[in-house]
């Protein structure tokens, strides 16, 4: 950049003080990078660990990551980090004891590279030595919660108003109470009681960056904008509240009875109508041919 | 590491055995291309397996289809629980359907003895894989609900990926086992289709519903004839009458589809 500017058609004046001006930048760079790369490493942890890992708030879907760089070979951490499941079906103790006791979620496999990792190591270090605890700086509402959010945020788990980044609507896999009928999918778990389990700014962090392994291929293209963060934010407050007696989501999928008994009376009545609309059917005329012979 | 082998490599070497396979068994031994019906052993079960059967599966596989090439629709469309809850039970039917109807297939194949006599071991490989793909199926309509909303979300664009050429496992690496095996268990039966009953669905006769009426027309005189051969004995019993002999043509005609 600075050679650029120090072309032989400025003047000599103009180009040492820009010399100097870009000498001081680096000089400047130099001195930042301890903030800036932690500000970065905060951005990348909110974004891509947060929704499973806290430093220094305890278990959530993974393990608290305080002092994980005091537990680990930072070797054993890079790989375990691009692979989880590798390492696992290697045999390695220190995974395995992982995988047992977070059951049944397994940590997918993450795109990063080595100095990702570092980065982020260091970020992970950093905060436990100073016995600090991670706290988003991202996970904010755009605007405070207002009447009427929790009811347009129950239409957006629906779907009755489409989200606008094209993803599919919760409901798809989440249930919640007061989602109808039927009920919510299955696929994913229960979200009644999604503010119990999660403080605000996790519940936040998620629906900015759902990095849940199901969630975030399928919302990495098709994120949640403000105003819908606001409202499904609202919902989830308002869930439990309005329902205390629904118990804590279950693991495991579940079956809906009333789901089953419609599936099987149909059936039923399927099969009974073919019966009906084909009771005459290979009976007629081969029947009469039969008796005619014995005549 | 299996990933790769049962959802990248798996599917195309099913895609490269389905197309190559079928089209040279259709060119060399192109009479072969049947389900070798057995109602003329056994039609009583047989209807009642195979009528719920085929009913079944066409309206889950048009199911699937709809959700492979439409699935911002099918999205739309569940977009009111209703009409997801319709759309569910709708596939549950088709489901079960298939359930009945296979379990029937197969009670009927183990216990006729005639059936059990023309039974080849690939019948047996197709009934046995089209029970765990129904089996799968309904499992996980039932217990990781609703199917047709994150099928057309996570599972759509994996499938399309692989049409793509850019196989993508990124959506279905962290589906529950039951999913994955209902995938994995379609690859092999398109693997086996060509060797197998199946290529009968390439062959279906669906012209029978539009070709015109065919006439049957019975040279003789049934009535007048019962209880008699229509043609004068003679020493090789069985053989053709000739022209012109007794009884006369009676000319009745039955038009028959």
């Amino acid at each position: 950049m600075i050679s650029n500017f120090s072309s032989p058609s400025v003047s000599a004046g103009f180009s040492i003080a820009l010399t100097c001006l870009g000498a001081a930048m680096l000089l400047l760079a130099a001195t930042l990078p301890a903030s800036a790369q932690s500000q970065a490493a905060a951005d990348m942890f909110e974004k891509r660990c947060y929704s499973c890992h806290n430093i220094g708030g305890g278990d959530k879907k993974g393990p608290d990551l305080k002092g994980v760089t005091g537990r680990q070979r930072t070797a054993w951490l890079h790989e375990f980090i691009k692979s989880p499941a590798a390492l696992n079906r290697k045999g390695d103790p220190a995974a395995a004891d992982l995988f047992k006791k977070f059951a049944p979620e397994v940590m997918s496999d993450q795109d990063m590279t080595d100095e990702e990792i570092t980065t982020l190591l260091t970020f992970i270090e950093d905060l436990s030595k100073k016995n600090e605890q991670f706290i988003p700086a991202g996970a904010k509402l755009s605007r405070p919660i207002a009447a009427g959010d929790s009811e347009a945020g129950l239409r957006l788990f629906t779907g009755k108003t489409a989200l606008s980044g094209g993803g599919a609507s919760c409901m798809a896999c989440h249930n919640i109470s007061g989602a109808g009928l039927l009920g919510g999918g299955t696929l994913g778990p229960d979200l009644t009681a999604a503010n119990v389990k999660y403080r605000d700014p996790e519940l936040i962090s998620i629906l900015q960056n759902p990095n849940f392994p199901t969630m975030n291929s399928v919302f990495a293209t098709h994120p949640l904008n403000d105003e819908e963060i606001v409202q499904l934010f609202a919902l989830f407050q308002n869930a439990k509240l309005a329902n205390p007696a629904v118990p804590a989501p279950t693991a495991g999928p579940s079956i809906e009875p009333r789901f089953l008994l419609i599936g099987f009376a149909a059936t039923v009545m399927a099969i009974a109508c073919l019966n009906l609309l084909w009771r005459k059917r290979l009976r007629g005329v081969r029947l009469l041919i039969v008796r005619r012979r014995r005549q | 590491m299996i990933d790769n082998l049962v959802f990248i490599i798996l599917p195309y070497a099913a895609a490269t055995l389905f197309v190559v396979v079928t089209i040279q068994r259709y060119v060399r031994k192109g009479f072969t291309y049947s389900s070798l019906s057995s109602q003329f052993l056994e039609t009583r079960e047989l209807f009642y397996g195979s009528v719920p059967w085929h009913i079944g599966i066409l309206g889950a596989m048009f199911g699937h289809l709809i959700g492979f090439l439409f699935p911002s629709q099918v999205l739309w469309f569940n977009g009111v629980p209703a009409r997801l809850y319709v759309l569910e039970s709708t596939g549950l039917l088709f489901g079960l359907m298939c359930l009945v109807g296979i379990v029937s297939l197969i009670a009927r194949r183990l216990t006729s003895p005639r059936i059990r006599a023309v039974t080849s071991k690939v019948d047996v490989l197709v009934l046995v894989l089209l029970f765990v793909q129904v089996a799968l199926g309904v499992y996980v309509a039932l217990f990781y609900r609703w199917g047709s909303s994150w099928y057309a979300a996570s599972a759509v664009p994996y499938l399309r990926s692989l049409f793509a050429l850019e196989p993508d496992l990124k959506m279905i690496a962290p589906l529950p086992l039951a999913v994955k095996l209902h995938i994995v268990n379609a690859f092999l039966l398109a693997a086996i289709f060509p060797f197998s009953r199946l290529v009968h669905m390439l062959v279906v006769p669906i012209h029978y519903l539009w070709r015109p009426y065919q006439l049957v027309v019975w040279n003789w005189n049934r009535r007048r004839l019962r209880g008699r051969a229509p043609w004068p004995k003679t020493e090789t019993s069985g053989a053709v009458a000739p022209a012109g002999s007794e009884p006369a043509p009676s000319g009745r005609t039955i038009a028959a589809r």
